[in-house]
């Protein structure tokens, strides 16, 4: 048998072999992440969210972005490395360092661990030499990348997340209700107005029923919010510029990028006070916080 | 499939001329073939073609059988354009119109057209006897009994292949047949001249009618455990399995026919098995052997928990139409199922479950006092005798198993449908079964090459090769890298792969050899960017697309370019005075500093912070430097503006830098200028 592996390292190989296929099959990257002992759909999450990859979920394939430095507000002026990292990519940037020395301003910062994701790599720059330095690094550059797409985000709604489906769900699929005060799911009898959560091979299915009508939600991360748009799960904490939401009810997979990409780190898991794990974004400005909470329809409250 | 060289030539060198016998090419050129049309010696060149093809010119000589059954009888069909629907008996019946074998009760009528045939030397024609030997193996290739001294159901099966029973009563005359298959042979090694390979004669048996039977590697019986070997071992994806060495280490060998085991023990004899047992999985139709008889479709159980507790069944590879019995039929067997009553589930858990008439039908096996099922994307709960879900669901009414996992016990909305002594249980962790029922997890394919991280087809990223598992099979599997021998391998063991960058050849045990390669980058990436996320429904509902037109994302880029600003950082400075271009200033003071920076390693005190610049702004003054956004000497300056200036100005050296780089020298001289020739102050 192989040998696991530490956390930190099946991240950084899990992206390296992504960033080499370029772009595979759900299947393949299942089978990889057996062999470095990672939930697949997790780290598709999570690899999602840091923008090193994109899941095309209906056609069962993902496909790693170009490497992309993508400049964080207050980081003390520096860029993410994202996207795509291939093999040699870390020691390419090293070699620069040493080449560039005379004409470019810039520091690759040793790179931090983080518990389900692959290292973080900061370059902090002198901001009008990182277009050079993209180029000699084969990088592109974005900047902003949080904000930017935050403020393109549509608002969501039934009719433009959903399908209205004529037919309820399949009924010998387990199924689940969600109750928005405990943000648990629990089986349940009768055909009741909510969000049914119908167990799945790969992942479970978001069915929301309203006035007798069934919606399939493919993004099942907005059922929460489009099921229940009073309740109030998402919560912020301007002085420590933390955006702060439920583990049960996670961000669809745009505005999790958004939160993620405002510091380059998947959010923090945090016990709660509302009984159930939380997870913390760090460095997410208030205007983001805003616009993300604004496309998903929901209430942005302080915590308690 | 090669042409049976039918032109010959006259003899005593009266020149060419065409045989009697037609070629293949004649008769491809008549598409469809009617019964009547097709004659004896047809049937003997189609036939010729299919057992016995030409060899290349390296196999010039192998030893062969004349493995004739009924599916070589359909290749031979199919080859003639026969459009019949019995070939087998449309051939039987030539064979027997030719030499009257079953009237006699005697082959003995072969003798002269034989004798002939050799005293004549016709080099090129085929062999007048070929078709009949053809019929004498094909009868016992449908024997049902294994013992060789079961002569008369020998003689059974032959009279079926001829059409017709002798009018005698037995014993029959058959002391010609050893002469006969000697008399093949001949031909075969000498106006052949081995190019169809020599024929391999085996001994012992019946004295006579056990030259056909040798001749025939797997017989009716054997079909059927080989369909219960592939369906268990193989399944429908044969990959690069070798079957042969695939039955050798299988226990499955142990059910063959004892010819058919003493075959695939041979060595003379592998590649024909091998040949054999290839057109046996070519042809198995998905069947398995019933043990109540006949062959029946493999059946999925199914659980259904949301409105109350229901198995059923269903069969999607079952044939539209087939009758379950009770008047139950399976109409569209892709969708439609068959729901189980108490009385049903009970007979499954005990004996197994059959549906309808033999000798076709659907069916279950013994399914035990645990059920595991888990989600199948398409088709719900499934009955699984090897679960890949992490999560199962499981049925059991075993008491110690019942308590074990009384953690996990189903919540249905009526409890009253579960079978009496049984319990359900929900979400279960599979590694929370115990370990006889988990062990059913260990059931492997009998090799497989498995793990590494793999960049296309046996190509991996060097570091992570893959490791080879064995599944069940009797005896340790030698592994070999590039013809060296590094170990053995036995069932249920695994064996990591310890390979450099470059290419290997990997044999397990014979039963399959890759060719692996182990590559530090993968030379052929496709590019980068292969789908986008479209920032419009279309992307909140399916995520990401590899046809995006819209606004998208790629990870974290943009298709629209920014158009804005690049920040200003400063360092170190508590504050900042900007300076706009009518001279006017505004104190900037630096943020409390993001303290989320300690997350990943940095000084909050040695961190840059971002000033806020407005749209008119030209410099930015601290107390160590100026930076020009925008390099102009500013004619007036109000008070704050020039103090800053000022200040700076009288250091030795005051610092000025650029926002942009190309505009430093610049700076540098609007500042000089600002400083050195003070303009009129602003208006307030």
């Amino acid at each position: 048998m192989t040998v696991a592996p530490r956390t930190t390292d099946r991240f950084d190989t899990l992206l390296e072999w992504a960033s080499e296929l370029s772009e595979g099959s759900w299947s393949q990257w299942r089978e990889t992440c057996r062999e470095l002992v990672v939930d697949p759909t997790l780290a598709m999450q999570d690899l999602a969210a840091l923008g090193h990859v994109e899941v095309d979920w209906s056609a069962d394939r993902f496909a790693c972005p170009p490497p992309t430095a993508a400049f964080l507000h207050r980081s003390s002026g520096s860029v993410l490395l994202t996207g795509a990292r291939p093999r040699g990519l870390l020691d390419r940037l090293a070699e620069l360092e040493s080449e560039l020395l005379d004409a470019l301003d810039f520091f690759v910062h040793p790179p931090t661990a983080q518990l389900r994701g692959p290292r973080t790599v900061l370059i902090e720059a002198e901001l009008d030499d990182v277009d050079e330095l993209c180029a000699a690094a084969g990088l592109e550059y974005v900047f902003d990348p949080a904000g930017r797409i935050a403020e393109r985000l549509p608002e969501a709604t039934l009719a433009r997340v959903a399908h209205r489906e004529s037919w309820p769900p399949r009924d010998d699929v387990p199924r689940r209700l969600f109750d928005p005060r405990t943000f648990r799911f629990a089986p349940a009898a009768g055909d009741r107005d909510g969000l049914w959560w119908y167990e799945g091979y790969r992942r479970d299915e978001a069915w929301i029923r309203l006035r007798e009508c069934w919606w399939q939600v493919p993004t099942r991360e907005f059922a929460p919010y489009l099921a229940h748009p009073d309740a109030v799960f998402l919560r912020y904490a301007p002085e420590r510029r933390q955006l702060i939401v439920p583990q049960p009810v996670p961000l669809p997979p745009l505005q999790a990028r958004c939160a993620t990409l405002a510091s380059g780190r998947l959010p923090r898991r945090a016990p709660s006070t509302r009984g159930v794990t939380d997870m913390v974004y760090e460095n997410v400005a208030p205007q983001l916080a805003e616009r993300i909470a604004t496309s998903l329809g929901t209430p942005l409250r302080r915590p308690a | 499939m090669g042409s049976s060289a039918a032109i010959l030539s006259g003899p005593s060198g009266r020149g060419p001329r065409r045989s009697l016998t037609p070629t293949l090419n004649d008769v491809a050129r008549q598409p469809r073939q009617t019964i009547g049309s097709l004659t004896y010696e047809h049937w003997s060149a189609a036939l010729l073609d299919v057992l016995l093809p030409v060899l290349p010119p390296e196999r010039t000589g192998q030893v062969v059988l004349l493995a004739c059954d009924d599916g070589v009888v359909r290749d031979a069909a199919h080859a003639l354009g026969f459009d019949g629907d019995d070939p087998a008996a449309e051939f039987g019946r030539l064979v027997e119109a030719k030499f009257r074998i079953a009237r006699d009760g005697s082959p003995d009528t072969i003798r002269r057209p034989t004798t002939l045939f050799f005293r004549e030397r016709e080099p090129d024609a085929i062999a007048p006897f070929f078709g009949a030997c053809c019929a004498f193996v094909l009868a016992a290739s449908r024997m049902t009994t294994d013992a060789d001294a079961h002569a008369v159901n020998y003689y059974d099966r032959l009279w079926d292949v001829l059409g017709r029973r002798p009018s005698t009563l037995p014993p029959y005359d058959f002391g010609y047949l050893p002469h006969l298959f000697e008399r093949l042979a001949e031909w075969l090694a000498g106006e052949v001249a081995g190019a169809r390979g020599h024929l391999y004669i085996p001994e012992g048996g019946r004295p006579h009618v056990g030259y056909p039977i040798n001749q025939c590697l797997f017989r009716e019986r054997d079909k059927d455990h080989l369909a219960a070997f592939f369906a268990d071992r193989v399944g429908r994806r044969r990959g690069e399995l070798d079957l042969l060495r695939l039955l050798q280490v299988s226990s499955d060998r142990h059910d063959l026919t004892h010819r058919a085991r003493r075959a695939i023990a041979t060595p003379e004899l592998a590649d024909l098995a091998r040949a054999a047992l290839t057109h046996a999985f070519e042809t198995w139709d998905g069947t398995r052997p019933d043990p109540r008889g006949g062959r029946s479709w493999p059946a999925t159980l199914h659980l259904s928990i949301n409105r109350g507790f229901r198995l059923t069944i269903s069969a999607p590879e079952a044939p539209a139409g087939l009758a379950l019995g009770g008047g139950r039929v399976l109409s569209n067997p892709a969708f439609d199922r068959v729901r189980l009553d108490n009385d049903e589930f009970a007979e499954l858990t005990t004996r197994g479950l059959r549906f309808g008439p033999a000798p076709a039908g659907i069916y279950l096996p013994a399914a035990g006092d645990t059920l595991v099922f888990e989600v199948r994307e398409d088709s719900g709960l499934v009955w699984v005798t090897a679960p890949g879900a992490d999560h199962v669901f499981v049925l059991t009414s075993e008491a110690g198993l019942q308590r074990r996992l009384a953690a996990y016990t189903a919540r249905l909305p009526s409890f009253g449908e579960l079978p009496r002594g049984w319990n359900l249980y929900e979400r279960v962790p599979t590694g929370q079964l115990p370990t006889d029922v988990a062990d059913i997890r260990i059931k492997r394919p009998p090799v497989a090459l498995v793990g590494g991280l793999r960049i296309g087809q046996r190509r991996y990223l060097t570091g992570h090769a893959p490791r080879i598992e064995v599944g069940d099979v009797d005896e340790p599997l030698t592994v070999s890298f590039n013809g060296t021998r590094v170990a053995e391998v036995a069932a249920g063991q695994d064996l990591q792969l310890e390979l450099t960058p470059g290419e290997h050849a990997v044999d397990a045990g014979g039963l399959v050899r890759w060719t692996v390669h182990m590559l530090d980058t993968n030379p052929a990436r496709p590019k980068w960017g292969q789908l986008a996320y479209p920032l419009t429904d279309q992307g909140a509902r399916g995520g990401a697309t590899a046809s995006c037109e819209d606004a998208c994302v790629h990870g974290a880029l943009l298709s629209d370019a920014y158009e804005g600003e690049i920040p200003l950082m400063l360092r170190g400075a508590r504050a900042a005075v900007l300076i706009d271009a009518g001279g006017h200033s505004t104190t900037l003071r630096a943020p409390d500093l993001p303290t989320w920076l300690q997350h990943i390693g940095l000084d909050p005190d040695g961190v840059r912070w971002e000033a806020e610049l407005g749209p008119d702004t030209v410099w930015a003054i601290t107390a160590q430097q100026a930076i020009a956004i925008r390099p102009l000497a500013l004619a007036r300056l109000d008070e704050g503006a020039r103090a800053a200036v000022e200040t700076l100005s009288q250091r030795g050296e005051p610092c000025v830098r650029s926002l942009r780089r190309r505009d430093r020298e610049a700076a540098q001289a609007a500042f000089d200028e600002m400083a050195t020739s003070p303009p009129p102050k602003a208006e307030a």
